[in-house]
């Protein structure tokens, strides 16, 4: 059922089984979940079913002062029904094993989860996500698709998968609306939880609309999918028992504020582009659509004390659908450059004998880079405040020297195994061939925010526990990925879903999965 | 073949001699063995195989319309 909370009387107390605050990717999963199991669940959107101005900018941010961090924040909220769904690219692809492992290179590593625990849900994301099946090989029976032989202790190639995208507000909103279990109120900002004199149980939801008309929800369990900048947000402002906010003894609430640093690395020079096109550009295999990816192995994430690093090939010159959002500053080459190109092809095309007449491409190498979690790198309240008189946050989005040195070396192992094979050569774009380098201005996150209530089985390391409840509160949950230990450099959404799904189940169970942990 | 990359073909054990099959064929090899082994030479941002590095700066000595 869609009610708006316009046609409520404020001061209206609504009672439900779960609420869950948000309706994006995260929420609607889980409320779907948990209607179908039977359990009343209240599902609370900030805005309606359209994009409006005025709800979209009770999102909005405080200026950090850095510039290139606001503009991978600001933009990727969405207020309405479906939430960041509502402009996802659909780019989808499951988490590695070893992103979820401890790895001591890696500050913070290691979810108190096996990869086990989340695989057992990517089936039902993709029918979610509407993604074709899961672990499908897009190259089988069709030799010209096979990736060429890296040493797969160096590079592996992996696919992604593209949901439609499939818009989750538009595609379940008659699901939802026809439900007998889920209610789902619109225009329902939550503005913070109560929880009782000890802190350790939460008792409502207050929840309030532009006009001020104000509701109370009360429910057994909570559920916060927000976002990763929201969720910390919430738990950051409901501090009317404990001052620093709720789940937040640690002072971890809001820290390692994680994305994948995305940006253009390299210019590879190509001797036969179709031939690499029909394996790394888009392209519909059997019955979905899918591209390939030079990911770097977990062994070589092993010896050289790398995090999770892919790269996808976009010919240059050629307009590439996936990103037309993205705008690359790709600057023309100079005339020296241009003679030191034609130097290295003729010298590259008289050792490999591979040239194919009319064949060769000029492909820039973008690259998609785990974060290091990183406690600086975090969200805090700002003084400024919200129309309805909340504060605002504040993003400071930091990278450091391990995340400088993976994409760094990454790069350099692609070039040696493009060189090793005789498909071509590898150029660094000039920031990155730079000594003392710095990240260029048209770096960004990709939108995927993720790490700020994270998960850990101490309090001390995290905010909420392996079965995603907040630590030292029985009955709140984050659903979403603020709760990812380290983010793997795939795109967050299927994850989220699987993630949500499995949150579901838990809470279906009354507090059990079928992995055998217990509330 | 003028006498520095005749000289560094015979220091990586190739022979000048050899027809010019043979020896791309083996230039070939090098190449991929120093990519593998991460035997590689920055120029101006390229990565590029040692040996192959090294034959260019011997032709451009030689021959600066290299």
């Amino acid at each position: 059922m869609l009610i708006d909370l316009h046609d409520l009387e404020s001061g209206t107390l609504i009672e439900s089984d779960c609420c869950v605050i948000g309706g994006g990717a995260a929420g609607i999963t889980l409320a779907r979940s948990l209607g179908r199991a039977g359990i009343d669940t209240c599902l609370l959107e900030s805005g309606g079913l359209v994009f409006e101005p005025q709800v979209q900018s009770l999102g909005d941010i405080a200026p950090s002062g850095d510039a290139r961090a606001d503009r991978s924040v600001s933009p990727c909220r969405l207020r309405f029904l479906g939430g960041a769904t509502n402009h996802w690219g659909g780019w989808s692809a499951p988490m590695a094993p070893m992103d979820l492992l401890p790895r001591s290179w890696v500050p913070l590593s290691g979810w108190p989860i096996d990869w086990e625990a989340l695989e057992r849900w990517y089936p039902e994301a993709h029918r979610l996500c509407q993604l074709g099946p899961y672990g499908a090989d897009p190259s089988a029976g069709d030799p010209t698709r096979r990736p060429p032989a890296l040493l797969p202790n160096k590079l592996t190639v992996r696919y992604w998968q593209y949901s439609p995208p499939t818009r989750f507000g538009a595609y379940y909103r008659e699901e939802l609306a026809a439900s007998r279990r889920v209610y789902v109120y619109l225009h329902a900002n939550c503005v913070g939880l109560d929880a009782d004199s000890s802190g350790s149980q939460v008792l409502a939801a207050r929840i309030r609309n532009p006009d001020g008309r104000e509701a109370r929800v009360s429910a057994r369990r909570f559920v916060l999918a927000c976002g990763a900048v929201d969720n910390a947000r919430l738990l950051l402002l409901s501090n009317g028992v404990q001052p620093a906010g709720l789940g937040n003894t640690y002072d971890l609430v809001g820290r390692c504020f994680m994305q994948h640093p995305e940006v253009d690395t390299a210019t590879l020079w190509v001797h036969d582009w179709p031939a690499l096109a029909r394996v790394f550009e888009r392209y519909r295999a059997d019955g979905f659509s899918t591209r390939a990816g030079v990911f770097l192995s977990r062994q070589a994430q092993r010896r050289h004390g790398l995090l999770a690093w892919a790269a996808t090939l976009h010919p240059v010159g050629q307009p590439d659908p996936d990103y037309d959002a993205v705008k690359l500053d790709v600057p023309e080459p100079s005339a020296d450059d241009r003679r030191l190109n034609q130097a290295v092809a003729a010298l590259s095309l008289a050792t490999d004998g591979a040239y194919s007449a009319g064949q060769a491409g000029e492909v820039k190498v973008r690259s998609r880079c785990e974060q290091a979690p990183n406690p600086d790198s975090r969200v805090t309240l700002a003084e400024e405040r919200d129309a309805l008189g909340l504060p605002r946050v504040q993003v400071r989005w930091r990278l450091g020297e391990l995340d400088r040195r993976s994409i760094d070396t990454a790069n350099r192992i692609l070039a040696e195994e493009i060189g090793r094979l005789g498909l071509g050569r590898l150029r660094l774009d000039p920031w990155l061939a730079a000594q003392d380098w710095d990240w260029p201005d048209n770096l960004w996150g990709g939108c995927h925010h993720m790490g700020t209530t994270r998960m850990a089985a101490s309090a001390r390391d995290g905010v909420v526990d392996g079965d995603c409840r907040v630590h030292g509160i029985a009955n709140l949950f984050i659903a979403g990925s603020s709760v990812f230990s380290t983010g793997g450099c795939t795109n967050p959404t299927l994850t989220i879903v699987a993630l949500a799904l499995r949150l579901a189940e838990y809470l279906a169970r009354g507090g059990h999965n079928r992995e055998g942990s217990e509330q | 073949m003028p006498p520095l990359p005749a000289a560094l073909l015979q220091d990586s054990g190739l022979d000048p001699s050899w027809p010019a099959d043979r020896l791309l064929a083996a230039l070939r090899e090098r190449r991929a063995m120093d990519f593998a082994a991460g035997r590689t030479v920055e120029l101006d941002g390229w990565l590029l195989a040692r040996c192959e590095a090294a034959f260019c700066q011997s032709l451009a000595l030689e021959s600066p319309r290299c």
